[in-house]
């Protein structure tokens, strides 16, 4: 069993067993990921493959200081970020009035992985760029703001709102679940 | 952190969501693998792709410098030092005969032209710059008679009505003009093909538009230079100088030779892709454009018509060039009376700088590996340099500009265009061109010179993400 280093190494050097091996290691984790920011599988399976062959062509400049993982999930959201920018630098996002979100116990009732996913996917882009880059990375406002193109408190109204959806939709959920209504709908 | 990760809502999902895995079906690794290997050929194409297109760059741009004139210009073994025999006596004024060819007697002694003497300030001027630096003048050579100019005083002044220059340089309808090059390659789109038959069709430009929406429209960068030499417009300043050469040769003639220049242009430019098929491009180039005439002589300015009372002119397609006596002075034609065969040993170049604001629209032909399109456009060029140089007897002087330019040239455009991807964002071009001059450059109206001429830009783009 080749240790992480190893793998890296022959991927450095370019053979393809290594390159596999990494795949195998890391493509469920990134994929997740690449879910999390897009609005659906295809996208997501293109923000993956544009990922890893960024990973691939990039992984010699990789000095083995800091997490691999770390880096790797960089490099995935970043994919994703040049995706959104991409399609929507000269189309900007609607905004749409939501009322924030106010106090939240948690679930109602336990979700499984994919709903909780689609959750997030379902968001309007932005604030699915948003919510992803705050809440899940953990990147400040003002970092996000620069990421996207976007002013400080636009990020911080599209984060309130984003959670306002969700927690709408995670009540619905446990309301109505099977019910596939979702706020994504009026941007396709 | 803001505190709002805070918030137990974020808390959930990033608990829930951020260490979780998907396993991605199946055919994403056979699409990374093929796409791992596609990469590994293309870098291997791209990097002959950047080898060429460096190539072709340096081709531009060495082309572009050694092929310019004002670099032949500087170049001493390449001076106009071919000064012709002298010839005896002095041109006559009444004599209706046409002037002697330039390769008419050869005289052995130089005789200065007893019936024209020098005038004494010009003398001092020419005789001050003494032997050394002309050392043919002390062979038999002296200073060039401007005096014998004033017997064609009565031609050389404009009368009447009919001012008609009475002395032309161009006998030629070519001259010469290097043409800035203009447009620019609209960002590389990957799509299906289409051919130039079908480029009438509205609904083939129309084509791929909803594509381009989905990637919003697409923003690149470039710049290009181009070596260019161009000629006179046909029915412009050939007539003109038919009718000029025709009006002076009873008197006087210099049978100058106007001939093709070349210099150099470069411009940068941006292009907003309109859809897969249409592009608007507009830039900002510096041109220099030029002119030469082989074989030009001195009209004395005896009515304050192209310069102060009594300045001399080279008269020229594009306008008169004035020099002061002084100037006219120094340029050492050799001994005795000025003959036709020594002026057409004299050079004279102009050289205008514009900058100029092209507007282009851009239709792709052929979208593979290669991209084919047409461009065709508008140019305003605003005047931002006016020299002129004169070379006689192997010297060479800067005299002030050409007069009368006007200050604005509209030029038409169009050509076509080569461009070779150097990956996603990168992209090489050849573009061949020809431009045509809306406007005359020059205000007098007797002699519109509208200048046409071919580019052949090569140039390197970026597209924005």
């Amino acid at each position: 069993m080749k240790t992480l280093e190893e793998i890296i190494r022959g991927c450095q050097s370019g053979r393809q067993a290594d390159q596999q091996l990494l795949y195998e290691k890391f493509s469920a984790k990134m994929y997740a990921i690449c879910l999390r920011y897009t609005r659906d599988r295809t996208e997501a399976e293109d923000v993956l493959h544009e990922g890893f062959i960024r990973v691939f062509g990039a992984i010699r400049d990789f000095r083995g200081s800091g997490s691999f993982e770390g880096w790797m999930r960089r490099i995935m959201v970043n994919s994703a970020l040049e995706r959104f920018r991409r399609q929507h630098w000269l189309f900007p996002v609607e905004e749409i009035e939501e009322d924030a979100a106010v106090d939240w116990n948690g679930p109602e009732q336990v979700l499984g992985l994919s709903e909780l996913l689609n959750m997030v996917s379902e968001l309007p882009p932005r604030y699915r760029m948003v919510f992803n880059l705050c809440a899940i990375e953990g990147y400040p406002h003002h970092e996000v703001a620069g990421m996207l193109g976007i002013s400080e408190g636009t990020s911080k109204s599209n984060l309130a709102r984003a959670r306002a959806i969700l927690q709408r939709r995670l009540g619905h959920e446990y309301r109505h679940p099977g019910d596939n209504v979702n706020d994504y709908g009026r941007h396709g | 952190m803001d505190g709002m990760d805070k918030h137990p809502l974020d808390a959930f999902f990033r608990e829930s969501l951020s260490e979780a895995g998907v396993q991605p079906p199946a055919r994403s690794w056979e699409r990374l693998q093929s796409g791992l290997a596609a990469r590994r050929r293309k870098k291997a194409v791209i990097w002959w792709r950047s080898a060429a297109a460096a190539s072709l760059l340096l081709l531009g741009f060495g082309a572009g410098y050694l092929l310019s004139d004002d670099v032949a210009e500087r170049q001493p073994s390449l001076a106009a030092e071919t000064i012709l025999p002298l010839q005896s006596g002095t041109p006559s004024t009444s004599s209706p005969q046409a002037p002697e060819p330039a390769t008419s007697t050869r005289s052995a002694t130089p005789v200065k032209g007893e019936g024209n003497p020098e005038p004494p300030h010009l003398a001092n001027a020419t005789q001050s710059r003494g032997s050394a630096r002309n050392p043919r003048s002390s062979e038999g050579r002296s200073k060039v008679d401007l005096q014998d100019f004033r017997t064609e005083e009565g031609l050389l002044a404009t009368s009447g009505e009919n001012r008609s220059l009475p002395l032309y340089l161009g006998s030629t309808p070519f001259t010469a003009f290097p043409v800035a090059t203009t447009g620019s390659a609209p960002p590389y789109l990957r799509g299906r093909s289409a051919f130039a038959a079908r480029i009438l069709d509205p609904s083939w430009l129309r084509e791929g538009m909803e594509e381009v929406e989905e990637r919003a429209f697409r923003l690149s960068l470039g710049g290009d230079v181009s070596p260019l030499l161009a000629m006179n417009a046909p029915g412009t300043g050939m007539d003109a100088s038919q009718e000029l050469v025709t009006n002076s040769a009873s008197t006087f003639s210099a049978q100058g030779t106007e001939k093709p220049r070349m210099t150099f242009t470069a411009g940068l430019e941006a292009s907003l892709s309109l859809s897969r098929r249409l592009a608007v491009n507009a830039g900002l180039a510096f041109a220099r454009l030029g002119q030469e005439t082989e074989g030009a002589g001195l009209a004395r300015d005896i009515s304050n018509y192209w310069g102060p009372l009594n300045s001399y002119s080279i008269l020229t397609g594009a306008g008169p060039v004035v020099l002061s006596s002084e100037q006219a002075a120094q340029l050492d034609y050799g001994s005795g009376p000025l003959t036709t065969s020594e002026m057409s040993n004299t050079q004279v170049v102009q050289q205008f700088d514009y900058l100029e604001l092209p507007l282009m629209v851009e239709a792709s032909l052929l979208d593979r590996s290669l991209r084919l399109s047409l461009e065709a456009g508008l140019s305003a060029g605003i005047l931002v340099g006016n020299r002129a140089f004169v070379t006689a007897g192997g010297d060479r002087m800067e005299v002030s500009g050409t007069e009368g330019l006007r200050p604005l040239l509209w030029q038409g455009l169009a050509g076509m265009g080569l461009h070779v991807p150097l990956g996603p964002a990168w992209e090489v071009s050849l573009r061949p061109g020809l431009r045509y001059a809306l406007s005359p450059m020059n205000s007098d109206g007797q002699f519109p010179y509208q200048p046409w001429g071919a580019t052949l830009g090569t140039g390197l783009r970026y597209t924005l993400k």
